[in-house]
This record gives C-alpha cells, structure tokens and sequence, in this order.
C-alpha cells in the first residue's frame, strides 16, 4: 500500500513539474513575442524578418555597405539582395494595393475618389514584412565623415528612424560596420 | 422473439434502401431527368446558366450588336432625339429610318441579326419556358467584361502615379513596386480597348 502511495505521489509531483516548465516556457515565449514587436516598433533590427541595405547615389563608400552586409550575414540575420527585395516588395505590394485587372483598376480609382488616402492608410499600418537599412553621406568635416544611417521597416516609409555615425578615414570598415549594428539591436531589453 | 428482430431488421434495411434510391434520383442532372418536366427546369441555378450564357459567343456577339446600336444612337444631337420620340409616337416610319442613316445605323441589318441571335439562344437555353429568363440575361450581361475606355485608362495612371509617389516617398523598392504594377494595369488597360 505504502509503495502504491509513494508512486502515486512521486508521479503527481512529476506532473505538475512539467506543468510549471510548460506555462514557463510558455510565459518566455510571449515575453520574447512581445519584446521582438517592441523591437520592430521602434525600428531595432530584429531576426524575425528580412533586411536589405541600400545606399544613396552620395554614398562614396560602398564598401562600408559591403562590410555591413557580411557581417549581417554572418550574425545569421535573413538578407535579401535588391532583385529579391524587389520580388517580395511587388508580391506583398499587390496582395495590399491590387490593382490587377481592369475592375480592380476601377475599384482602386473609386476607393481613391473616395478617400484619397484609403491606400495610403492601408499601406501604413500593414503589418511589416522587411527591414530596410538606407546608408547616406552627410558631410566631411577636415578627417571626419558623418553619414546618416535610416531604418524603414516595409512597406510603411511614413515612419523610419535615423542614427547619425562619424567616422574617420583611418578607421578600417570592419570596426565601423560594428558600430552600426550595435547601435540598430536593442540591448536594453523593452523600452 | 428471434423473428420479429429479422422481420423489422429486414423492414428497416428496405425502408433504408428506397430512401437512398430516391435522394439519388433527385440528385441526377437535369438532362437525365427529362427536359418535358418544365417547372424542375427552374431548379437549375439562375448562376449555372447565365455562366453558361456570358461565355457563348452569339450571346457575346448579341450584346455586341446592342452596344453598337445605342452607341451610334447616343451619338445624335438632342433635336434629333426628341424628333426621334415625336415620330415614335406618331408612327412616322420615315422620319425614324432617317434618322437611323443620320446615325449610320442599318436598322434592318441590325433588327434581323438581333432577332436571329436571341431566338437561337432563347431555343438552346429553354430560356422561353422559364419564368426568370430577364434574370437570367442580367446575370449574363453583368459578367460580360465592360470594355474600358482611354480616358478610364489614363485617369488610372494618372491616379495611380500620384498615388505611388505619396505612398512610396523615400523608398525607391516601394516606388519601384508601385510604378511596375501600375503600368502593367495601364497598359493591360490600353490593350482591352475596343
């Protein structure tokens, strides 16, 4: 009788163990669903989602892209290069704004007729689908170089995020593309 | 006691059986049925036929001969239209077949092939021996493509360019995304003109 009653409890304590792990992991789960849309909110990098680096015509230093990119790559974060961007960007454009067709073509009219700001709310507050880093040249002051640094999350380029990095001439890219990503992750938990 | 059991055992299966028989006669085609049996016609869905009616030819060809007609027949001037409506009233022939060349309308070419369609149609699709045949033709008309015009095109890129540039501002991929899409529909546009 003893030894029944000893595993019968031996088995409910091991029960309600793995309960206590499950809602845990459970609770860690959520905690960490909530701290990534924090992250995407306020336009951190995170690994959820797709990046693409880019850089305006002014940016004389496209190895500083280059060296972004790798190390991107190599902290295992999803890149898409420009034509893949461009794929996933007309695919998630069309299924926001269709206009395929000519009674799309008219319903897209009629909806603008209506409000010209239909889509443009639509495109705003879809949910987003990439993480774009745009690199540009702002200014050489005697050996320092100031560049601008924006963060969009697509599709809405209403709101974006800028981090302003100087540089010297002498500091080799790979320490400078550190800087960057350091400062793009949040490390500070929710904010 | 053994015997009831089998007697209303085998009562059950064929009460069972005949049921099952007759859901699946009335679930048979209408063609089996039997065209003669009129009012079952009509169980056949007003979607099915005027489906079966948009995608025939002399049905779209019909339509077409409509259109052509109430095209030419807008294009006269108000005076004209309004002695159109005095003469229908009168009965004055002469003046409405004048009016028709005035239009360039050949009414009798278009009375002959309007009558000839719509009698094969009305035979084929039994559409005389339904009580819904105007709900039917709507139905059809309605998922006939309506051909666009060049204006409705070009307000469409003009709608659409000013709309990309005020979604996409600062981003070249969504620009790029926007502007591909929109030409594509303007110009898939410009190709379904009549």
């Amino acid at each position: 009788m003893k030894f029944w009653t000893g595993i019968i409890i031996s088995f409910l304590i091991m029960a309600s163990k793995q309960a206590l792990v499950a809602q845990s992991a459970k609770e860690s789960r959520a905690i960490k669903k909530q701290q990534e849309k924090a992250d995407i909110d306020s336009l951190f990098i995170v690994y959820s989602l797709p990046i693409n680096v880019s850089y305006s015509d002014n940016f004389t230093r496209p190895n500083i892209a280059d060296s972004l990119i790798a190390l991107l790559k190599r902290k295992k974060y999803k890149y898409l290069d420009s034509s893949a961007y461009v794929q996933l960007y007309k695919t998630k454009f069309a299924e926001l704004v269709p206009m395929n067709g000519i009674e799309e073509m008219r319903e897209m009219q009629a909806k603008l007729k209506a409000d010209k700001n239909y889509y443009n709310n639509i495109v705003q507050s879809a949910d987003p689908f990439a993480q774009q880093i745009q690199l540009s040249f702002l200014k050489s002051d005697s050996s320092m170089n100031y560049i601008n640094v924006r963060r969009i999350n697509s599709p809405n380029t209403k709101k974006f995020r800028d981090w302003i990095f100087t540089y010297s001439d002498l500091e080799p890219s790979n320490r400078f593309v550190d800087r960057i990503l350091d400062s793009l992750i949040n490390t500070k938990g929710i904010q | 006691m053994k015997k009831i059991v089998t007697r209303w055992g085998c009562l059950l299966i064929m009460f069972i059986i005949t049921i099952t028989t007759q859901a699946n006669q009335s679930a048979l085609p209408i063609d089996r049925q039997g065209a003669n049996l009129l009012p079952r016609l009509e169980i056949i869905s007003l979607g099915d036929i005027s489906d079966k009616l948009a995608a025939d030819s002399r049905f779209i060809e019909l339509i077409k001969v409509e259109v052509t007609f109430q095209t030419k027949f807008r294009s006269l001037s108000t005076a004209d239209k309004k002695l159109f409506q005095t003469s229908l009233k009168e009965n004055n022939i002469s003046t409405m077949l004048e009016l028709f060349r005035k239009c360039d309308i050949d009414f009798k070419n278009y009375i002959l092939s309007r009558t000839s369609l719509q009698k094969a149609l009305y035979k084929d699709y039994e559409l005389d021996k339904r009580s819904d045949e105007e709900q039917i033709m709507i139905a059809a008309v309605s998922k006939l493509d309506d051909p666009p015009t060049f204006a409705e095109c070009l307000a469409f890129w003009s709608a659409a360019s000013a709309f990309c540039t005020e979604v996409c501002w600062g981003d070249d991929y969504c620009l790029l995304a926007c502007w591909s899409s929109a030409m594509a529909t303007y110009l898939y546009c410009i190709s379904q003109l009549p």
